[in-house]
């Protein structure tokens, strides 16, 4: 299943995770397994793997935020939306499935958003194109 | 004065972590070793070299006296003659360049671990473009679709069993980096455009094209830039062995096929290995493309120390075109798409400093890529200065409601005016029926006098 888009149709910008994003961890039914958290907002989440994993349309994932209070955000029903396997690695796009979420939860990953939103640098996304760099 | 070698022979009880072996004292068919030549990684290839050899001949490298006592007193290495190590691994086969080449009674010779690193903070070469993007397109768009016909039929060649023709590499090379000396920003819009039947010959060409402006970058010298370029070209060689039913399939691999896909790594080594003047780096490239610096890649899973510097280089353009094509798709993903992945994976994929390095050198809005801006056009980069790739030079091509306009050139860093307008976001080709295959086709339409004095 690799879907791709010749149209940006994600309505909120994906922010670029920071090294809060810790213990990203994608469950499918083949087993958990560790990966790298790229970007994020609060309708879902890009991520990368080395790994090759099987075919799969849904998982779950979880992660630890280490902002002020360390936020645990158990297993998160997502779908992917966008996949594309080359040589490099794996690339993910995974959207919550939100009406599986409790309520209590999103407002958790709307808070993360705020918090990442609040530390970056919308301008210079990764900080290294200011003059002082 | 010593006598130049490209190999030394070395007693067993000499051997050290990291000397590539290249021969031995005996047939390698009367011995344990399943190849024919390696870098040594552990203790135990040392002991088992001992156990069935008296002496083996390792690579040798030069490294002038200055240097040596430049290490004697503790100071760093210079880093010019600490990237000379790399290339002086087997003399001869390329000439030092006049900045760095020495006399050959300064010289010595001796074996000596891989160069895999070389700094890159000082003795930059300050590279400016000769010529506009705007009068350097025509010639790139002739020098890409030559160069694209030379590296398919290079891959179709080996296919059918004709041997590589470096000749014909090298001239290739030759026109890349001569366009990309000239201008910088020319030839990597090119790498936007992709199609999805041609993916491997393109991807070999957009990799040497972004590898040649990254070592431009770099402020590598023009030969350097030429045999970074020649690696890169070469690097996914050895997929011409793998079957076409795989290289080409369409939807994600099985286990079974992603593992004969990592295979083109070992290929491409073996099948430059049996070219005679092939570039000896060139091997280590494509055999070592795909290591990582956590040591988890493949094929032989090295550590970063051990992961020769051109590997490095071109593992980050390997990867910056690799994800920003969707191989066997229609579409393409955003530049920062595939940026975003480089930071997050540096130090664990790639090389923290080439990998940052890397993001500076393509900056956040990429020559050909299609941007929206904070006042609702959009635009098509057209050309980035280093000193300031926020503020670029672009192509309007649809106004606030998304609807076609007069094209015009926008100097974001020139015109105080639009101090208030910035970049939004980079959005995929196609975006707002924005295709940039269209306005390569017809050329650019931009204000020449707007272009003057552009870096």
């Amino acid at each position: 299943m690799t879907q791709s888009h010749s149209h940006e149709r994600r309505a909120r910008e994906r922010l670029l995770c920071d090294a809060r994003f810790q213990k990203v961890v994608l469950h499918i039914q083949e087993g958990d397994f560790p990966v790298t958290a790229i970007n994020y907002n609060c309708a879902g989440i890009g991520i990368f793997t080395s790994q090759h994993f099987p075919e799969f349309d849904a998982a779950e994932i979880s992660f630890t935020f280490a902002g002020e209070d360390t936020i645990n955000v158990p297993s998160l029903p997502c779908k992917v939306v966008y996949s594309q396997d080359t040589e490099v690695g794996d690339q993910y796009g995974l959207s919550f499935v939100s009406r599986q979420i409790p309520q209590s939860l999103r407002d958790t990953l709307m808070r993360i958003e705020d918090m990442v939103a609040a530390q970056s640098n919308l301008e210079d996304r990764y900080g290294l194109f200011s003059p002082d760099t | 004065m010593p006598k130049k070698l490209s190999e030394l022979k070395v007693h067993v009880s000499e051997l050290a972590l990291g000397m590539r072996v290249i021969r031995l004292d005996r047939p390698w068919l009367e011995t344990d070793f399943l190849m024919q030549g390696f870098v040594i990684q552990n203790q135990t290839e040392i002991d088992d070299l001992v156990r069935q050899c008296e002496h083996v001949y390792v690579e040798a490298t030069e490294i002038s006296k200055k240097t040596a006592h430049t290490g004697a007193t503790g100071k760093a290495p210079e880093r010019r003659t600490e990237r000379k190590g790399l290339f002086a691994r087997i003399p001869g086969k390329k000439p030092a360049p006049p900045s760095i080449a020495r006399p050959a009674k300064a010289q010595k010779t001796v074996a000596q671990p891989l160069s895999t690193s070389r700094p890159i903070s000082s003795q930059r070469i300050v590279h400016i473009n000769k010529i506009s993007t705007e009068k350097e397109l025509g010639k790139a768009r002739v020098t890409y679709t030559d160069a694209k016909q030379s590296v398919t039929s290079i891959m179709e060649g080996i296919r059918i069993g004709r041997a590589l023709d470096m000749n014909q590499s090298r001239q290739a090379v030759n026109e890349i980096v001569d366009s990309i000396i000239r201008n910088k920003d020319a030839l990597v819009w090119l790498t936007k455009i992709k199609r999805k039947d041609e993916y491997t010959a393109e991807h070999s060409l957009n990799v040497c094209v972004l590898t040649a402006t990254f070592a431009r970058y770099l402020g590598h010298s023009d030969d350097e830039i030429r045999q970074l370029a020649l690696c890169a070209l070469l690097h996914d060689v050895g997929k011409s062995k793998i079957p076409d039913e795989i290289l080409n399939k369409e939807g994600r691999f099985t286990d079974e096929e992603f593992e004969i896909m990592k295979k083109h790594t070992t290929y491409g080594r073996d099948l430059l290995i049996n070219i005679k003047d092939a570039d000896r780096i060139a091997i280590d490239v494509a055999h070592a493309h795909h290591e990582r610096m956590d040591g988890s890649g493949y094929p032989r899973g090295l550590k970063s120390h051990q992961i020769p510097y051109y590997a490095k280089v071109v593992a980050l353009a390997d990867c910056y075109d690799a994800i920003t094509s969707t191989r066997c798709y229609d579409g393409a993903r955003a530049s920062m798409s595939a940026l975003d992945i480089i930071y997050k994976c540096r130090g664990v994929q790639f090389d923290e400093e080439l990998a940052l390095e890397f993001i500076k050198c393509i900056g956040l809005f990429p020559p050909g890529a299609i941007v929206e801006l904070s006042n609702g056009e959009v635009g098509i980069i057209i050309s980035t200065r280093d000193e300031n790739k926020l503020r670029p030079k672009i192509l309007i091509v649809r106004n606030a409601a998304k609807q076609l306009c007069k094209e015009r050139v926008v100097d974001l860093a020139a015109n105080p005016e639009l101090s208030e307008v910035k970049i939004l976001r980079e959005v995929p080709n196609g975006t707002y029926s924005v295709d940039i295959r269209v306005y390569l086709k017809k050329g650019l339409v931009i204000d020449t006098a707007s272009m003057a004095g552009e870096q």
